[in-house]
């Protein structure tokens, strides 16, 4: 039969990808070169920092305020780009968005100091300040996947007059919501052990990120995807995804040792951002200061970021103009589904569109 | 909650007893007197598959509830993190001391210097020098009036 013959084929495949995964993930930084060939081409336009600024023009006629998608600091950033017809920034450039994208350059040992203040104060106003100055404009509209829509939540809020809307997608914001039940096993893990894993690694490492990741769906990535994979082996799509999506899976990346410090105690321990408590560099991050447009994209079958989570940003927000828009797919398939690329984003585009103003630059 | 968890806990147990000892044998049954064909029956066990696929992590979620398998996986972490810390330390106080004693830095601190420097070089530099210009290029120009042209 066989099944019994090409199912042990896969699985030993996908074993020897996540055994490399986690090798890679003990050791340095994942290396960039290996993502796969861009399915969008793009231009690189300014570099400092940890941050790498790209640049995909739009396809017709553009909107008047270009769009910073600002990636989460976890794993690299091609799901967002993933194949045509399943790429978030083909889609918003077809919706004449000139989309910037930050590819974040990921941590070595000696970035282990950077927190919240370096990465929104320091990177993600310099990927900001890049595009006003290349576009000539004063505000700019900001996107956040996952963790980096946390970055530009607190940017919204540090620098309110610089941002013209505020779309989040995925977002982990009231971190009191434990309903997930991975997060009953994260709670065990006492602070101590946390700062533990910093003074031994320096930064969290890969490894970690990549085992909280697989824990989510143990059945799933230990059997279940590779049996997928075989009922699906006659699909040259579903093969090719496959590919692509295991690549992504096992493409880890260590989170700078503040940034991680910060995110476990003041974010996830104290919820101190939905309190209105949280401060970077002393400066309180008052949620009220975002008057902007907010649309904050949740994944009705969200298994990494439960939807209670982030429902409440629009509540909390100083503007009135803030919507919740719930789409039936979970995390990844929010960037990935075509389902997603035939309705959410053209939504989002369509959003944005009338909240430009006027056209052209 | 709990009841939640629970009741959806039976009801994927019955699921998945239904599909393995009922459904599965059933469609085995039907191809073997010619009543049926192999897709009903392939059809059938993945069908039990599935619904042992979804029990299983109804069990796992459930396990990673409990409090104690909480502890001990936090235990294991927190021990592990401990040893590695010791055994590091250990190592790099024999080897520090042997290249300190000749005056040299180790490859470690080298490298952390050399990045620190260049992350340094790159915070100073205003971010105006660094932005690539806007260059439109002319086709581009002439595509968007095109379109334009066109919609009118």
């Amino acid at each position: 039969m066989s099944v019994l013959t090409e199912l042990p084929k896969y699985w030993l495949d996908g074993a020897v990808r996540g055994l490399h995964g986690f090798r890679r993930g003990i050791g340095e930084a994942y290396p960039a070169e290996e993502d796969p060939p861009p399915t969008t081409p793009y231009e690189l336009v300014y570099e400092g920092g940890k941050t790498r600024l790209r640049y995909y023009p739009a396809i017709g006629r553009p909107l008047a305020t270009p769009i910073l998608i600002c990636y989460s600091l976890v794993k690299r950033p091609f799901i967002l780009d993933l194949l045509p017809g399943r790429s978030v920034v083909e889609t918003l450039t077809k919706s004449g968005l000139e989309v910037y994208f930050i590819d974040w350059v990921p941590p070595t040992q000696a970035d282990s100091w950077r927190g919240f203040d370096a990465y929104v104060n320091g990177d993600l106003a310099n990927a900001v300040r890049a595009i006003q100055i290349r576009e000539g404009v004063d505000r700019v509209s900001l996107l956040g996947y996952c963790f980096g829509g946390l970055l530009t939540t607190m940017y919204a809020a540090l620098y309110p007059d610089q941002i013209r809307n505020l779309v989040n997608f995925t977002l982990p914001f009231d971190m009191s919501v434990r309903e997930l039940p991975t997060q009953a096993l994260m709670e065990k893990i006492s602070p101590q052990t946390m700062k533990l894993m910093t003074e031994v690694y320096g930064n969290c490492p890969a490894w970690f990120m990549k085992a909280s990741f697989d824990a989510m769906a143990p059945v799933h990535h230990a059997l279940d995807k590779y049996v997928g994979l075989y009922r699906g082996r006659e699909n040259k799509d579903y093969v090719q995804m496959f590919d692509l999506f295991e690549k992504w899976m096992n493409s880890d990346v260590p989170m700078a040792g503040q940034i991680f410090r910060e995110t476990i105690e003041e974010l996830s321990r104290k919820n101190a951002l939905v309190k209105n408590e949280f401060q970077i560099r002393g400066q309180a991050v008052d949620l009220q200061n975002i008057t902007c447009p907010v649309l904050n994209v949740i994944g009705q079958h969200d298994d990494v970021v439960h939807p209670k989570s982030s429902l409440p940003l629009v509540e909390l927000v100083g503007g009135e103009d803030a919507t919740n828009l719930v789409f039936p797919t979970g995390h990844i398939g929010a960037a990935v589904s075509t389902g997603a690329q035939k309705k959410l984003w053209p939504q989002v585009g369509r959003w944005l569109r009338e909240r430009d103003g006027l056209l052209g630059h | 909650m709990a009841e939640t968890a629970m009741k959806r806990g039976m009801n994927e147990f019955l699921t998945a007893c239904t599909a393995l000892c009922v459904d599965l044998p059933f469609a085995g049954l039907r191809m073997g007197l010619g009543m049926s064909n192999e897709k009903e029956a392939t059809e059938a066990a993945w069908k039990g598959y599935d619904a042992t696929v979804r029990l299983t992590s109804t069990a796992i979620d459930e396990l990673y509830r409990n409090p104690l398998v909480g502890q001990l996986a936090a235990s294991a972490l927190d021990g592990m993190l401990r040893v590695q810390r010791a055994g590091t330390a250990l190592t790099g106080a024999g080897f520090t001391g042997l290249w300190r004693a000749v005056g040299l830095p180790t490859a470690a601190e080298v490298q952390t210097l050399r990045e620190e420097v260049r992350a340094l070089a790159e915070k100073s530099q205003p971010v105006e020098v660094q932005v690539k210009p806007r260059i439109k290029p002319a086709a581009k120009t002439s595509e968007v009036v095109h379109l334009h042209s066109k919609v009118a």
